[in-house]
């Protein structure tokens, strides 16, 4: 059994690993292709698929800011990062940014620990309470995130625009629709726009790890932040990474605009919010991530015995992600500058497309289509990339609001 | 380039506006309604043979074993009725939200 736990671990981080650099390739399709192929794993325990799964979706978190930084191929966990991300690759300082994730990542792992004591205790009594006040929260977010800008106008109009195309989203046949939805926001507009500039990635700085350091306020600040903030949002239906690393940037108040900053905040959220999703079914028996549906399929009723190994799991694959994250950051920054950019940004258009058309829909082809036409409108009127995500604050709050 | 990409998101919308309001396709059994995606429209028709009460209303069986899930209190068990709705899942199984309902043979 032991040696069985050992095998699926590490092979649950090479997939994580996959899934992670490969956009479009997200953890739930595989969480989903092992619950529908789960006769062919009769002979094994379900609690050594359950340590895949887990494995598979921490070492995702740690992984899936490469592609986001290095190519500007975001995934529905990492888009924000590649808004601040691919500015410090133009810098020359691409590796220097997927570190500054990765530490955020392995900084939530104690946060992880602490908060599950918390959600186990506390969460039962707080769940409803935190219902009610979080689409307040969310506006509150909102309106400051547009009234922050000096041009607060054309920032109304690109949140509101956003704000319609996710409720239309979330409200037509879209197969899988937060693909193409994050794919043309964040993904293809900024493509669109770097190959217009003609922008030119500079050699990459690869420095030693102990050389990238936060500052201290911005170290407590981002861990403050992402563990309040993380862990208030983990466990709310139609909430995730992107609306906490919201709300936790403005939380970090101008610590939240550095870049630097925000990218150790936006790598710890991604990791909290995923391992706490494997508390909360314990505590208060609701999935609210794939990797989480597959977890609770698997194992029906999750004993303290079965969260204790989730959790070992969660750190060991944690560790490990954060030095293959290291390692793959050092191949990409020693190689980007001798590819050209222009035909590179082609490329990773036409397979974001690829992948949209095989997953996704025509409607979703649409969605694409206008995402990256809005995402464009945003980058050109000078307005930051950020008040997209209109397209996912607003669905949410008319749904808590509304029902 | 600002001004085309506007053009783009207003055609878009537009597209995506007509698509919300203008394709119902109507379906007869369960098996037309497995293959529709989340949220398509859907127009149908059938007998309620069975109803029990769920959290936030009903939830009606049809004689095309399709289930309605209604925000509503009536009774309509052996009534035949006209449903529009939208497709959704509860337990990876389709069923259909009411979003309007119309009794044929109430006297």
């Amino acid at each position: 059994m032991m040696i069985e736990i050992i095998v699926a671990l590490l092979v649950g981080i090479i997939f994580g690993t996959f899934t992670g650099l490969f956009p479009g390739i997200h953890i739930n399709l595989v969480a989903a292709g092992l619950l529908a192929g789960i006769g062919y794993f009769a002979g094994i325990e379900n609690i050594v698929l359950v340590v895949f799964v887990v494995a598979m979706a921490i070492t995702h978190t740690f992984i899936d800011f490469i592609p986001s930084v290095f190519l500007g191929a975001p995934e529905e966990d990492s888009f924000l990062a590649v808004l601040p991300g691919h500015q410090l690759l133009k810098e020359g300082r691409g590796f220097e940014a997927i570190v500054l994730t990765l530490f955020g990542s392995l900084t939530a792992l104690p946060i992880i620990l602490i908060f599950s004591f918390i959600f186990i205790f506390a969460l039962p009594s707080v769940f409803e309470l935190f219902r009610v006040v979080m689409p307040y929260v969310l506006i509150f977010a909102s309106l400051y995130l547009v009234f922050r800008e000096e041009n607060f106008l054309s920032a109304g109009v690109v949140f509101i625009l956003a704000g319609f195309l996710g409720l239309f989203v979330f409200n037509l046949p879209v197969r899988e629709p937060l693909l193409p939805l994050l794919t043309g926001l964040f993904g293809i507009s900024a493509l669109v726009v770097s190959l217009k500039d003609k922008i030119v990635i500079p050699k990459q700085k690869i420095v030693k790890i102990k050389d990238v350091k936060l500052d201290k306020s911005g170290f407590f600040r981002g861990s403050f932040a992402a563990a309040v903030v993380a862990s208030s949002f983990s466990f709310l239906p139609g909430m995730g990474s992107g609306h906490a690393a919201i709300v936790g940037s403005e939380l970090m108040g101008k610590k939240g605009e550095d870049k630097r900053s925000f990218l150790f905040l936006v790598g710890a959220i991604n990791t909290i919010v995923m391992a706490l999703s494997f508390v909360t079914i314990y505590a208060i028996g609701k999935t609210r991530s794939g990797a989480a549906v597959a977890v609770s399929k698997l194992l029906g009723e999750i004993s303290f015995e079965n969260l204790t190994l989730i959790i070992v799991v969660v750190f060991i694959s944690g560790i490990i992600a954060f030095f293959i994250g290291i390692w793959l950051a050092r191949i990409f920054s020693r190689n980007i500058n001798k590819i050209n950019y222009g035909k590179l940004s082609l490329f990773i258009i036409f397979i974001l497309l690829a992948v949209n058309l095989v997953l996704s829909n025509f409607l979703g082809l649409v969605v694409l289509v206008t995402g990256s036409a809005l995402g464009v409108f945003c980058i050109t009127s000078g307005i930051r990339r950020v008040n997209l995500m209109g397209s996912l604050l607003l669905p949410t709050i008319v749904l808590y609001l509304i029902g | 380039m600002r001004r085309r990409a506007f053009i783009v998101v207003v055609l878009g919308m537009f597209i995506l506006a007509l698509m919300l309001n203008f394709n119902v396709k109507e379906i007869n059994n369960y098996d037309d309604l497995e293959k529709l995606e989340i949220n398509q429209k859907v127009f149908l028709r059938g007998k309620v043979v069975s109803e029990r009460a769920i959290v936030k209303g009903k939830l009606f069986v049809l004689d095309n074993e399709i289930e309605l899930v209604c925000e509503c209190l009536e009774n309509l068990v052996d009534k035949e009725i006209e449903v529009e709705g939208a497709v959704s899942e509860f337990d990876e199984k389709k069923q259909v939200s009411v979003l309007k309902i119309l009794v044929l043979d109430d006297d």
